[in-house]
C-alpha cells in the first residue's frame, strides 16, 4: 500500500519548510522511502504553525484523525511531527476565544494579543520546568505508543533525546534529511 | 497461582471509599452505624479496591491492591501516576494489574510550586460553561490542613485563571485524547487492565474504542460504576442507612458487589485462576438490616 496522503503537523522547524511535492521527495526520504512507499502524487497536509505547541499537535492530530466528514484512510496516510521539547503550552482563552500560546519559562503569552493579568499572575505557581519536561516525555511516548497499536505510519523529528530511553525503534528522521 | 501480584487502583471517591472516613471523621455515628459488621473500620476495607484484597486474601492469592485513588481528582492523577509506575526499577507488567475508574471533566490538576506537589482544581457544568468550585492538596483530611491553607492563599488567582483557561468542550476532546494515548500506551505494553468506569467524554464508539471494550468491567458500552450507582440507589451510603447518614457514595454493599464483580472479571481476563465468586445475596440483606439495627439501637440510646 503505498502512501496518498502525507500530513505535517508541527511547529517551527516545519512550519517554514517547502512542503511541495518536488521537496518532499528530495527528502532524501532516506529513511521513510525505506519504510513508506510514497506515492508520487502524494497530497501533503500543512497543519504547521509558528505558534503551535505539542498540545496543538496531539490536538490537531485527533481532530484529523476522528473527523467523521472527511474519514482518512490511515493506512495511505503518513504523519510527520515535531514534538520538539520547547517548554510551551498552549491554553484555551475564554476572553479571546482562540487557543493561546504560553512561554513557560518567561512567562509570557506569544500570540500577538495584550497579556491576559489571570494568566501571569498564576504561571510561576504552576509551571516548573523539571514537571513540565517529565509530563513531556510521558505524553510523547503515550503519543507514540497510541500511534503503534492503532498501526499508524509517523515520522517524528526534533524528538528530545530522552524518549530514547523509553521507545525502541522510533521512526525518527531529522530536519537536515527532509529539506 | 496467579500470576498477578501488585493490583494499582486509580480513580476518584468512588474508589477511595469516599463517605468511609472513619479516619478524620469524629461524628461517632459513622463507627455505630457501620460497627458489628465483622469489618474492620478502615476507608480502604469499605472501597471496593478493600473489599477486592479482602476476597483475594480469602483465597490465599498473595496479591496486594494498592488504592490511589484519591477524593476529588481526577485522570490527570492517573496519567503521572501510571507514568511513575512504569519509571520504577521493580517495576514488572506481567505481574501488575490496573484497576481504573476513569474521572468525568473538570478536574483539572496543577503542580503547585508552593506546596512542591500537585494539587486539584474542581469545576462544575452550568449553562454549558465550566465554573470554578474549589481547589485542594487533599479533601477530608485534617492532617492536610496546613496544605490547604497555602492554596487559599491564592485561590482567587486559581478560580480567575481557570475560569480563562477551561472550556467545555475543549476540556471533553482533551480528556478524550488523553484517555487514548494512556490506554494506547498501556495496551500496547501489554498490561493488564479493568476499567471500572470508562471515559465519560467518549459518546459513540469508535474505531479506537472498541479496542478497549474488553477491559470493561461491565459489558454495556460505556456502563462503569457511576452508572451502577445511579441504577441501584439503595447502595448509595444515604440509603443504606435509612437516611441517617447523608453521602452519595457507593456504601459498603456496593464495595462487595463491584469486588465480587471485579473479582469474577480477573478470572475470566485469565488474570487469576479460581472459580468464579457467587456473591451471597443472604449475606448481603444480612449486611443491609444489621445496619439498620445498629440505627436503630442508635435511635433508642
Amino acid at each position: 500500500m503505498s502512501i496518498n496522503r502525507i500530513y505535517f503537523l508541527g511547529k517551527s522547524s516545519l512550519f517554514g519548510l517547502d512542503k511541495t511535492m518536488s521537496n518532499i521527495t528530495m527528502c532524501n526520504l532516506n529513511t521513510s522511502t525505506q519504510l513508506y512507499n510514497i506515492n508520487p502524487s502524494v497530497k501533503i497536509y500543512d497543519y504547521t504553525g509558528d505558534l503551535n505547541t505539542n498540545d496543538t499537535i496531539y490536538r490537531n492530530f485527533y481532530d484529523i484523525i476522528r473527523d467523521t466528514k472527511d474519514r482518512v484512510s490511515l493506512h495511505e496516510s503518513l504523519f510527520i511531527f515535531d514534538l520538539k521539547l520547547d517548554f510551551k503550552k498552549e491554553y484555551y482563552s475564554n476572553t479571546y476565544e482562540q487557543f493561546i500560546t504560553y512561554d513557560i519559562l518567561n512567562h509570557k503569552i506569544l500570540n500577538d494579543l495584550a497579556e491576559l493579568k489571570v494568566i501571569n499572575d498564576i504561571s510561576p505557581l504552576i509551571h516548573d520546568k523539571d514537571i513540565f519536561t517529565k509530563e513531556y516525555v510521558r505524553d510523547v511516548v503515550f503519543f507514540i505508543n497510541f500511534l503503534e497499536l492503532n498501526n499508524i505510519h509517523y515520522l517524528l523529528t526534533n524528538i528530545d533525546k530522552s524518549i530514547h530511553s523509553h521507545v525502541k525503534d522510533l521512526h525518527e528522521i531529522t530536519i537536515k534529511n527532509i529539506i | 497461582m496467579s500470576k498477578i501480584k501488585n493490583i494499582y487502583c486509580f480513580g476518584t471517591s468512588f474508589t477511595k471509599g469516599g463517605g468511609f472516613e472513619f479516619d478524620i471523621n469524629s461524628e461517632k455515628s459513622l463507627f455505630d452505624i457501620y460497627s458489628n459488621l465483622g469489618e474492620i473500620p478502615t476507608q480502604f476495607n469499605f472501597s471496593y479496591p478493600g473489599q477486592l484484597q479482602n476476597l483475594l486474601t480469602n483465597v490465599d492469592l498473595d496479591i496486594t491492591v494498592h488504592n490511589f485513588a484519591k477524593s476529588g481528582y481526577g485522570n490527570e492523577r492517573i496519567y503521572r501516576i501510571i507514568w511513575d509506575l512504569f519509571n520504577d526499577k521493580n517495576f514488572d507488567v506481567e505481574s501488575t494489574l490496573f484497576i481504573i475508574e476513569f474521572s468525568d471533566i473538570g478536574r483539572k490538576e496543577y503542580y503547585y510550586t508552593p506546596l512542591k506537589d500537585f494539587i486539584i482544581c474542581n469545576s462544575h457544568v452550568d449553562n454549558d460553561k465550566l465554573i470554578f468550585h474549589g481547589a485542594s492538596h487533599t479533601y477530608h483530611s485534617t492532617e492536610h490542613k496546613k496544605y490547604n491553607e497555602l492554596i487559599d492563599q491564592n485561590l482567587y488567582e486559581l478560580e480567575n485563571f481557570t475560569n480563562e483557561s477551561i472550556e467545555l468542550v475543549n476540556q471533553i476532546k482533551l480528556a478524550l485524547y488523553n484517555t487514548h494515548k494512556l490506554l494506547g500506551f498501556l495496551i500496547n505494553n501489554k498490561s493488564n487492565i479493568i476499567c471500572t468506569q470508562p471515559p465519560q467524554c467518549w459518546g459513540p464508539p469508535d474505531s479506537y474504542q472498541e479496542k478497549y471494550h474488553k477491559y470493561q468491567l461491565f459489558d454495556e458500552y460505556g456502563y462503569g460504576i457511576l452508572q451502577y450507582i445511579r441504577d441501584n440507589p439503595s447502595q448509595v451510603i444515604t440509603n443504606e442507612t435509612g437516611g441517617s447518614y447523608v453521602d452519595g457514595h457507593g456504601g459498603i454493599v456496593f464495595s462487595k458487589t463491584i469486588s465480587s464483580l471485579l473479582y469474577n472479571k480477573m478470572i475470566d481476563m485469565k488474570y487469576i485462576d479460581k472459580p468464579h465468586n457467587i456473591l451471597d445475596f443472604e449475606k448481603i440483606n444480612n449486611l443491609k438490616n444489621d445496619i439498620l439495627k445498629n440505627i436503630k439501637s442508635l435511635d433508642t440510646i
